[in-house]
């Protein structure tokens, strides 16, 4: 090749030749000029000009050549080299995988909740427009409630805030019965725009049309995909066929699709719906609320506008209905915080927990693989000397920490994936969309970054160990190491520096276990205002009271409580409205027959509760004053007589006497007979407010059509009942259904299973932290004997006692603990605020569970240095000296 | 075996033997065609071997390297076309014609 093309050519393939590995170049160079040139000879014969073009392409032979040769092809080489130092020290690797795997895999499963739960888009269109309508009244602003139908409707109508809205209610049919007995499920009865509302399509058949809803329609339902399951085998040809509900054939029009996630009413006890029917006969009273509401915002307008546009309609509504809706206005929350509420937080601290967890495991790798990097220093030496770049030794090292974080990540994901399943079963009731909880991809992948962040954080260390090492001037080093020498110090009080943290960390995680223990604890201590012991609850199931009169209702009752009564074991048996630990708000109107009637915003309300007789002894509320309600009280056409709670007694009659004072509530005159002890309705947590107790069947509104909740005193084991109780139903009424019976231990555990949840799984956390960070300790302990024992033997030789030496050893460790303490208190104070509003009734920094917390890792320290202190005490001076 | 390994096999047995003659067969860049053919050396498909002085004095220009496939090259190319033709023949009665 002639001329300035030509020369550039020879000039580019000499450059790239650089990149060529030195064995090789010469070859290279000669086989690539050789082409160009005979080439250019061709060229120069037809004229074609495509060296340039082809002398580019020594460039990408050139870097295959080089990353064959210094990159991939050594890196190969370096990996089996790590894989191979992996194998051929089984206990180190396997102390490392354990503790990666129980690290990685607690985050893992964590995540498959946090994903499930919080992450995962909600399966409605456009979810951040949809809004639920809460009651609220002006006396009581934060309270929730639920609202009116009418209410709902003509707010909606009112403004254009919305773009669709529905109420829904509950309902609790019984389905089926063709073959076997019927399932009572849970149900909503909705307007045919809920649907739309939601923005969800079926998954089989269709929903309702407008004209399905109103009074005279033919009954027909919607089903839900569980329920299609379930009781349906999941049959295709469902939609169009009719099923038995109550008893009678009804058409079934359509199936949600599976990952459909239902509104409930919170706080009645009410499971998520499984199938819908549309409102036959609009309920007429404006002051009923019972209902629940739920909108669509309209395109474009914020929740805050649609807020202002509510209240100045609901504020009409007040002036044009004095009567009922006197205070009463509505609020939006975003379906996102309603069916979400502070789950959010509490997954946060769970999660940050668990990376403490993840993080106490890194710190006992990273000290396991400094111990390594001391052991092989003369490997690095020699490798060094032989002129191993830093780059390269920095590296093996990092792929030393990567293929364990691989592996036990491989081991932590599969660990999840056992304990996953355990984990959604007993978190049904306690988060909400844990049906979604599985290992999915995103999991998978969160667990592969979690893998290369563990990598970096404790594979970091050695890594700048080895390139710190790399950099000094190795000669004298290589001589140095070939004596044996003992340049471990360094390493040792770096890893006493983890341990010391691994301490820190395990104190943080106890003392936020134990505060959140103590939190359960003083639940289940507070007085509930009646004896839980021995009480047996049973709901009725309340279709079967639809075609009954009041009177009907009552001789049912009458005859049921009668023979519950007599069933031996019992001591009292009674019946209420909404069970106690189970219900949600609702404040209805009371006023004082002796004062004028209040003014529009200044009424008063209580918490309602119709009774059967012998109810609250049954409960085992204290009656203060007056007398209880008996037989004679509880006919219909007795004399109206109410018990009221003290703290109604002191809000209403503030200095007075209560008794035989008269009340109207639900549109009729109560006299007070009795003042009894306040019970706390909404669990042990939640505010008490005046209460008030009626006989059911004086209740001008509904009475005991609706159906009660049985209450059984009985003997210390109230399960031990069931059996016959069920019987005596089945005896009185055989299409009685029971929906579920529960102790009132059952139900207390329910209200406070939120709080439980949070205390177990934080607590597993911690006791899980502070396992690890033991075995980090005492590895570093017996290390340290193991380092010293020539100073160990010297000090023996020279006549010190053994018991002196294993103190010595001991001291050791306790200064660790000491250390690690102090900073775990100082972060555990620092980081209490994370528990603030999941914390009852003990403070999120108690000295008492720090103490504690402080103990339990002092006596873990003392107990895994033990060990290594005996060994120390027993080194043989002789022995220890001639190993020099 | 991707489609740019094959060409370069297929024109290696078909009698190319020069990287450069390899590229005016094919058709494909050199930055493709000499990684592929030290791919190959390095599963022992292809060897290589500089020509002998003399041929390079006649023609009065500096050696080339030869590539050759090894019998395992030969082999995997006669296994290729042997597959090909199978292939051929399962979807002969729909594609008849097509690819012959």
């Amino acid at each position: 090749v002639s001329g300035i093309r030509g020369r550039l050519t020879r000039i580019w393939l000499r450059a790239v030749a650089r990149l060529v590995p030195g064995n090789r170049r010469a070859d290279w160079l000669e086989e690539w000029e050789a082409e160009l040139d005979a080439h250019a000879r061709i060229e120069a014969e037809d004229g074609s000009r495509r060296i340039h073009t082809r002398a580019w392409g020594a460039l990408p032979d050139a870097l295959y050549l080089w990353t064959r040769e210094a990159g991939m092809r050594g890196w190969g080489r370096e990996l089996r080299v790590v894989v191979r130092g992996l194998l051929r020290r089984p206990g180190f690797t396997a102390v490392a995988l354990i503790t990666l795997a129980l690290g990685i895999g607690a985050n893992t499963a964590l995540f498959t909740v946090v994903h499930a739960v919080l992450l995962r888009p909600l399966p409605y269109s456009e979810p951040e427009r949809l809004v639920r309508l809460w009651g609220t009244q002006s006396s009581e602003r934060q309270l929730g409630g639920t609202v009116s139908y009418p209410d709902v409707h003509e707010v909606g109508a009112r403004t254009s805030a919305f773009s669709a809205w529905a109420a829904f209610d509950e309902w609790r049919p019984a389905v089926g019965g063709e073959d076997g007995p019927p399932e009572v499920v849970s149900g909503a009865t909705v307007n045919t725009s809920f649907f739309d509302v939601l923005g969800v399509r079926p998954a089989l058949g269709r929903f309702f049309t407008s004209e399905e809803e109103g009074e005279g329609r033919e009954l027909r339902v919607v089903i839900g995909w569980g329920l299609w399951q379930r009781r349906f085998g999941g049959e295709r040809d469902l939609a169009g066929r009719t099923i038995l509900v109550n008893g009678d054939a009804v058409e079934v029009i359509g199936v949600l699709p599976r990952d459909f996630e239902t509104l409930r009413l919170e706080g009645r006890g009410w499971g998520a719906p499984e199938i819908w029917r549309t409102v036959a006969t609009p309920p007429p009273f404006r002051s009923g609320r019972s209902w629940a509401g739920i909108a669509r915002l309209s395109d474009g307008v914020t929740i805050e506008a649609a807020q202002a546009q509510v209240d100045a309609a609901t504020a009409a509504l007040e002036r044009e209905y004095p009567e009922d809706n006197f205070g009463w206005g509505m609020n939006l929350v975003p379906i996102r915080e309603q069916l979400l509420g502070d789950t959010d937080r509490v997954l946060a601290l769970l999660m940050g927990a668990v990376g403490l967890v993840l993080v106490i495991a890194c710190a006992n790798v990273a000290s396991l693989l400094l111990v390594r990097a001391v052991e092989r220093r003369r490997e690095l030496d020699i490798r060094i000397a032989l002129g191993a770049s830093r780059a390269r030794l920095a590296g093996a090292s990092m792929l030393e920490a990567l293929v364990l974080a691989g592996f036990g990540s491989a081991l932590g994901l599969g660990l999840a994936w056992l304990g996953v399943g355990t984990l959604a079963g007993r978190l049904t009731g306690i988060l909400p969309r844990v049906d979604g909880i599985r290992i999915s991809p995103a999991v998978a992948a969160f667990t592969v970054g979690v893998a290369l962040l563990t990598a970096l954080l404790f594979g970091v260390v050695p890594a700048i160990d080895a390139w710190l090492r790399s950099g000094r001037r190795s000669g004298s080093r290589v001589a140095a190491s070939a004596r044996g020498g003992s340049d471990g110090h360094e390493s040792v009080r770096l890893r006493r520096v983890l341990v010391a943290a691994e301490v820190a960390v395990s104190v943080v995680l106890l003392v936020g276990a134990g505060v959140l223990v103590r939190s359960v604890e003083a639940l289940y201590r507070v007085d509930l205002g009646m004896e839980r012991e021995g009480v047996l609850t049973v709901r009725l199931h309340s279709a079967a009271f639809i075609d009954r009169s009041p009177e009907e209702a009552a001789a049912l009752y009458s005859d049921l409580m009668g023979r519950l009564r007599a069933l031996p074991g019992v001591q009292a048996a009674g019946a209420i409205n909404i069970l106690p630990l189970s219900g949600g708000f609702s404040c209805d109107g009371v006023t004082r027959d002796d004062q004028p009637p209040p003014q529009p915003g200044e009424g008063r309300c209580a918490e309602i509760r119709t009774m059967l007789p012998e109810t609250l002894a049954a409960l085992g509320v204290p009656l203060l004053r007056g007398r209880t309600t008996d037989e004679a009280d509880h006919r219909a056409d007795a004399p109206r007589v109410a018990l009221i709670s003290e703290e109604m007694a002191e809000s209403f009659w503030p200095g007075e006497d209560p008794l035989g004072k008269s009340i109207t509530i639900h549109e009729a005159s109560w006299q007070v007979v009795g003042v009894v002890g306040d019970m706390r309705h909404f669990g042990p947590a939640g505010v008490t407010r005046p209460q008030a107790y009626l006989p059911a069947h004086q209740d001008p509104w509904g009475g005991v059509s609706y159906g009660m909740n049985l209450l059984l005193r009985g003997s210390s084991d109230p399960h031990a009942l069931t059996p016959a109780v069920r019987r005596v139903i089945e005896e009185v009424e055989p299409g009685l259904g029971i929906t579920t019976v529960a102790s009132m231990d059952d139900l207390l555990g329910d209200s406070v299973a939120d709080s439980n949840f949070r205390a177990t799984l934080f607590g597993a956390f911690a006791v899980l932290a502070v396992l690890l960070a033991m075995v980090g300790m005492g590895g570093v302990v017996a290390y340290s004997v193991r380092q010293r024992t020539r100073e160990i033997g010297v000090r023996l030789a020279m006549g010190a006692a053994p018991s002196r030496v294993s103190r010595m050893v001991l001291v050791e460790a306790a200064r660790l603990v000491f250390a690690g303490a102090v900073v775990g208190v100082v972060a555990a104070l620092l980081a209490s605020r994370a528990l603030e509003g999941m914390v009852f009734g003990v403070s999120a920094r108690d000295p008492w569970t720090i103490g504690v917390a402080l103990v339990l890792v002092a006596l873990m320290g003392t107990l895994v240095s033990l060990l290594p202190a005996r060994r120390a005490a027993r080194v043989d001076p002789l022995r220890a000296l001639a190993g020099e | 075996m991707t489609h740019p390994t094959a060409l370069i096999l297929t024109a290696l047995a078909s009698g190319y033997r020069y990287g450069f003659d390899i590229m005016d067969a094919t058709g494909l860049p050199s930055g493709t065609v000499y990684p592929a053919l030290r791919r190959l050396q390095d599963a022992r498909l292809v060897s290589s071997t500089w020509e002998s002085e003399r041929d390079a004095h006649d023609d009065r220009r500096p050696r080339r390297r030869l590539y050759v496939l090894t019998s395992e090259g030969q082999r995997a190319v006669a296994d290729a076309e042997a597959r090909l033709a199978d292939a051929r023949r399962l979807l002969g009665g729909q594609l008849r014609g097509d690819l012959t």
